[in-house]
């Protein structure tokens, strides 16, 4: 009985950090660090924070909260449900971002499809001056620059960043290419 | 996309990806595909154009195809080699053509997210002026923005006759308004009863006083009256 009672209490502190944690960030918080920080107090492993995550879930979803858990970019983090979404389109009315034009999906796609790829290589599947939109992209943080090719002048290679996985609602790279495989 | 360019002819029937991999694959000749119909359905895109230009792309790469295998091959070496041009040229298109399917998928899934809103601040957010009493720029661009969009949505009811709005009269009403009441809204000064024009000239009016310090706008975008120096130094 009293082994049932002190494993509740610590389930039930594990889960408040959890929630402590993700409360006070706006970006994906990783599993592993989650994991680093609860274990300052409560050892644990992958399998009980998994599912006291999980359990977390369910919870707000069973006391139909206006926010959830969700396994985004690479983390986790909190976000209001899609319901809530007509109000605050309304308090957010002129904050909402700008949409990605149809070449620069074109161009995102080739680059976590093919990543680290050159803008060469780039322009090669296009067939035109990429040039551009590479730089609005790195500007929105949706690309960076990850390596040099060794090669003659030494090009940039690009790759996809976290801020691209958030961005397009997607949990890590390996479920980028399952769902987009060409 | 690809359901858009959607053909139907004689041998085939499906998306246009399908039919140029099984060109590439050799499993349809190119030789089987009729010019015509071809062309037809070319014609038939260049009037709809909602259908996108892709299309007329993989169409146009068709009949060049096409008219290569109906030119007489002098060797058979050529013919290797317009083999593998071909194998190539096909490879791009499809290569090329993924990736546009790719990115359409991107859009829904952008369009998607903007229907979550993540912890702390929006995460398509503008910048906001930092300055503690006055509204900053990009406030106040963001107002404009939004009143010309009320605007358009007002639109005109009935024009009697288009009156001409100047400036000067609605700097002084602005001025004897602000004299009598503390504060106004933006609510208030553009009100629906006035014109696009009137709301323009107005908003005009507004940045003129702000420029001679007359006027300054809080951070909860009142318009609120400027102490004038002296006033300020009791």
């Amino acid at each position: 009985m009293d082994r049932k009672e002190t494993f509740t209490t610590r389930r039930k502190e594990i889960k408040r950090i959890i929630e402590a944690l993700l409360f006070s960030t706006n970006e994906p918080l990783s599993f592993e660090k989650m994991k680093e920080i609860v274990e300052i107090d409560y050892p644990t492993n992958r399998l009980e924070l998994q599912t006291i995550l999980k359990g977390m879930h369910e919870e707000y979803e069973k006391n139909e909260n206006a926010f959830q858990i969700v396994e985004l970019g690479g983390g986790y983090m909190l976000r209001t449900i899609k319901e809530m979404h007509p109000y605050l389109a309304k308090l957010h009315q002129n904050r909402r971002g700008e949409k990605i034009s149809k070449s620069g999906a074109t161009v995102l796609a080739i680059i976590a499809y093919k990543e680290p790829i050159t803008r060469s290589e780039i322009e090669k599947i296009r067939g035109v001056d990429s040039s551009g939109i590479l730089h609005t992209l790195l500007e929105r943080e949706l690309i960076e620059v990850v390596g040099k090719l060794e090669a003659p002048g030494r090009p940039s290679q690009y790759g996809v960043t976290q801020k691209f996985l958030t961005h397009f609602g997607l949990k890590s790279r390996d479920e980028l290419k399952l769902s987009l495989t060409p | 996309m690809l359901n858009l360019s959607h053909i139907s002819i004689t041998n085939f029937n499906g998306p246009m990806a399908l039919l140029l991999y099984l060109i590439q694959k050799e499993e349809l000749d190119i030789f089987d595909i009729t010019l015509k119909e071809l062309t037809l359905h070319y014609l038939e895109t260049i009037q709809d154009f909602d259908l996108k230009s892709d299309f007329l792309e993989c169409i146009s790469f068709l009949l060049l195809l096409k008219s290569r295998r109906l030119l007489p091959t002098a060797t058979t070496v050529m013919d290797e080699d317009i083999q593998e041009i071909r194998s190539e040229l096909i490879n791009k298109l499809l290569e090329h053509m993924n990736f546009k399917d790719v990115a359409d998928s991107l859009i829904k899934k952008e369009e998607n997210e903007f229907n979550f809103f993540a912890r702390g601040h929006n995460p398509f957010e503008e910048k906001k002026g930092l300055g503690l009493e006055e509204v900053a720029i990009q406030d106040l661009a963001n107002k404009l923005q939004e009143l010309l969009e009320r605007a358009e949505k007002n639109g005109p009811k009935k024009i009697v006759w288009e009156e001409a709005f100047e400036i000067g009269p609605k700097i002084l009403w602005l001025e004897e308004t602000l004299s009598k009441i503390e504060h106004l809204s933006f609510d208030e000064v553009f009100t629906e009863n006035k014109s696009r024009q009137e709301w323009i000239v107005l908003f005009l009016a507004i940045l003129e006083l702000i420029k001679a310090q007359k006027i300054l706008i809080d951070k909860n975008l009142w318009i609120v009256k400027r102490p004038s120096p002296q006033e300020e130094k009791k």
